[in-house]
């Protein structure tokens, strides 16, 4: 067992009932998975999971690992000890050291006896640790109830000492909730969409329809950052590349000029669904916002529903732009959306979108296009790239 | 390099100029300013340099000032101005170069008066600079042959409503002009022209990168971004790149042999294009007394589009506005000429140089032919 000792706490999971144990595996699955280059344990105690790595592990990338883990609350770096008062006392000396409050202010001790064979009482406890802090810090005040600095100590197992606590994601274990596949285009909105369904637990691949020479390599370049930026949130994610662009050319050749949106994203839906078909995916994720462009009206969302038996689900479809752009700030794609390569070249956005598209009119138009050919073609010539839950990208098995 | 036709943004350094940068380096690796033997050496072949840059140019030798590219020449002429005490009023012609016209802001930021000129298809009317003239004027910018269209400006009339109104007023006008696309592509006359200052770059005449020059006539008229040694008359601090400069008077040396035949061969290419972007119902965006060396046509793809499209057959030219719904930063040269926002978004630039050969010519028409064809 290695050295470096994480604490975790699990948010909804601890109140599941007969299925929480199915969550717990897959939660600690995700974790050692995301971070087995350090031969990650996690081994769990009542209400918390404690993970264990080697000693070199890196504390950023253990950081950044955990806070992008959906089905955590909360995290700390912890030390572990013998349950002895003495040994608690020396412990916390070691976490005071490396892990230093400030000169002004005031702290706290937040004991937690779990194990009642325990001689000292929590209250108890606490005062010894208080002592040990007072001593090494006098400027300091004690403060119960708005400290600055907190000194947690939880008797269990064993005895735990911690500092910083933490903010993990919340949410759902990925892959407890089934599989979907997103339309990931290179703007802002796909990727906080990916996240929002991942947070309850969906396992998200990711699906991005390239129109080159129409659209650039440098959008594609741009695509694959933004996959692997939502990777580790995802627990890695496959991004499967579709050439659409003879898709594209025939849409414009033959469609009406103000449909030409309205059938290229019924196209996206079909192809979606038959890659989502073949990979078992039981959902189609789609970024779309209720009424922030044409082709995200009521009706037009009602039309390319009808594309697909599958159930549609968009996670952002109240949201306002403002708060969709502050997700993504969040989880770091925003600066990558805003690049400025285009997923669709203006050639194929029409002048005038039709915004209140008759589904039943719509579906006839869609269907003498005759797309069948054009979306096998492109599905068979499809690229497939893998990120890891680190978000590296790896060569994919498919 | 084959067909390459972007040589209005650089061109691939000549043979000669490559050896002349190496022998350079090799020959004199000491400082210019040192006075100890190897200095002196250096020295004297920094002014062999300049003696050769101004007697090809027809300009004296105390003009030439070595800078590290146009864009530094530039900013030493405008950042001259953000020092002044008393701001006036400035002519910047709205086709310039980004380099010219990053400064319009912080002009404007320290109080200067900068009138845009108009310029329909790239010209620039010298009864425009005539009526935007005013006794505060200190500078009017207009550059010699546009980068985007190859227009080239009637310089001399533009200096001789400038010379006229200065009769009037109790000050000299700075009349300054980036040269960069003229330098051995027209018939430059520095000296005749009537301009005070103007910028040149050595890498568009098959010279190195990171060497440029400034021209100017009168060395009160501007203040140095950097003193330092003392380099450059005082103008241009800093050790000089030697090897480079070499190398630029060299690349010059040979850009200016049988220059006028070069310019007469590249002006048949040229037209050669020009006829068959017609025939095939393209436009031409590049029209009027225009450098041979630049063409630009709008097709009816995006501009970006279309340059990837010929880059996959094989074919480097320029895109100038990206393929976006989003407005780019600033305005687009094509549009600013006068020809429609559509037209800017599609159009595209084929450069051209002294070594462009004929077959590469009709490649690219083939090229282009069969691109249109499939649209």
């Amino acid at each position: 067992m290695g050295s470096k000792l994480y604490l975790i706490k699990e948010g909804e999971i601890s109140l599941k009932g007969g299925n929480r144990g199915l969550f717990e595996k897959r939660l600690r699955h995700n974790i050692k998975d995301k971070l087995k280059k350090w031969n990650a344990n996690v081994e769990k105690q009542k209400g918390r999971l404690y993970l264990h790595l080697d000693e070199n592990a890196d504390d950023d990338v253990v950081r950044k690992a955990l806070s992008s883990t959906f089905g955590i609350t909360g995290f700390a770096r912890a030390y572990e000890t013998e349950k002895d008062i003495e040994m608690i006392v020396e412990t916390a000396k070691k976490v005071l050291k490396e892990n230093p409050f400030g000169k002004k202010g005031s702290f706290k001790i937040e004991a937690r006896r779990e194990d009642k064979s325990f001689p000292l009482s929590s209250y108890e406890i606490s005062l010894r640790l208080a002592d040990t802090v007072h001593e090494m810090y006098p400027s300091l005040d004690v403060d119960l109830k708005h400290p600055d600095y907190t000194l947690h100590v939880e008797i269990r197992k064993k005895a735990y000492l911690y500092t910083d606590d933490e903010k993990g994601p919340g949410g759902l274990p990925v892959q407890t909730a089934g599989r979907g596949m997103l339309l990931l285009s290179g703007g802002i909105d796909s990727p906080v969409a990916a996240i929002r369904a991942a947070k309850r637990g969906m396992k998200i691949d990711c699906i991005y329809f390239h129109a080159y020479p129409y659209t650039s390599d440098l959008a594609l370049e741009k695509v694959k950052k933004l996959a692997s930026l939502i990777a580790p949130y995802l627990g890695g994610t496959r991004l499967y590349v579709v050439p659409f662009t003879d898709g594209q050319l025939r849409i414009k050749k033959l469609s009406y000029p103000d449909e030409t949106t309205l059938m290229f994203r019924a196209s996206m839906m079909q192809t979606a669904e038959k890659i989502a078909k073949e990979r078992r995916a039981s959902a189609i994720v789609t970024g779309e916002a209720l009424s922030q462009v044409a082709s995200q009206t009521l009706d037009a969302m009602s039309f390319t529903d009808s594309m697909t038996e599958m159930l549609v689900i968009r996670p952002l479809v109240g949201m306002d732009k403002e708060e969709i752009i502050k997700t993504a700030k969040e989880i770091g794609t925003y600066e990558t959306s805003i690049l400025p390569y285009e997923d669709c070249c203006v050639i194929f956005s029409p002048k005038h979108p039709v915004t209140h598209p008759d589904k039943a009119e719509s579906r006839k138009h869609y269907d003498a296009l005759e797309m069948d050919e054009e979306i096998d073609k492109a599905i068979a010539n499809m690229d497939t790239y893998y990120f890891n839950p680190l978000g590296e990208e790896e060569i994919s098995e498919v | 390099m084959l067909n390459y036709f972007d040589h209005a943004a650089t061109s691939p350094m000549s043979a000669k100029a490559i050896e002349s940068y190496v022998r350079a380096a090799h020959d004199f690796p000491l400082n210019p300013s040192s006075i100890h033997t190897g200095g002196i050496l250096a020295h004297k072949a920094l002014e062999e340099a300049r003696k050769k840059v101004s007697s090809i140019l027809g300009i004296r030798e105390d003009e030439v000032i070595f800078t590290s590219g146009a864009t530094e020449a530039i900013s030493m002429v405008f950042s001259s101005l953000l020092w002044q005490k008393n701001p006036g009023r400035v002519l910047i012609s709205r086709v310039e170069h980004d380099a010219v016209k990053s400064f319009i802001p912080l002009l404007k930021e320290k109080g200067w008066d900068v009138v845009t000129l108009r310029a329909k298809k790239g010209f620039v009317n010298p009864e425009d600079v005539r009526n935007a003239l005013n006794e505060n004027t200190r500078l009017v910018s207009v550059m010699n042959v546009n980068n985007v269209n190859g227009a080239i400006e009637d310089i001399p009339a533009i200096a001789s409503v400038i010379r006229e109104y200065e009769k009037s007023i109790k000050h000299k006008i700075l009349f300054f002009s980036d040269s960069v696309q003229a330098l051995a592509k027209t018939d430059l006359d520095l000296d005749g022209s009537g301009v005070d200052a103007a910028s040149f770059s050595a890498h568009k005449i098959k010279g190195p990168r990171g060497v440029g020059m400034l021209y100017l006539r009168n060395r009160n008229a501007i203040r140095p971004l950097a003193g330092a040694g003392g380099q450059e008359g005082g103008l241009r601090g800093g050790t000089e790149n030697l090897a480079s400069i070499i190398s630029f008077a060299s690349a010059l040396e040979d850009a200016y042999e049988k220059r006028e035949e070069k310019e007469e061969r590249v002006r048949k290419l040229s037209e050669r294009i020009k006829e068959s972007i017609l025939e095939t119902g393209l436009e031409l965006n590049s029209e009027g007394n225009v450098s041979p060396y630049i063409i630009n046509i709008s097709t009816p793809l995006p501009s970006e589009v279309f340059t990837r499209m010929l880059d996959d057959r094989g074919f480097a030219i320029s895109s100038g506005s990206a393929c976006s719904n989003n407005a780019k930063k600033g305005e687009n040269i094509i549009e600013a000429m006068g020809y429609g926002n559509k037209r800017a978004r599609s159009s595209v630039r084929i450069s051209l140089s002294d070594e462009t050969e004929e077959d590469e010519v009709d490649a690219l028409i083939k090229a282009i032919k069969e691109i249109t064809r499939g649209i």
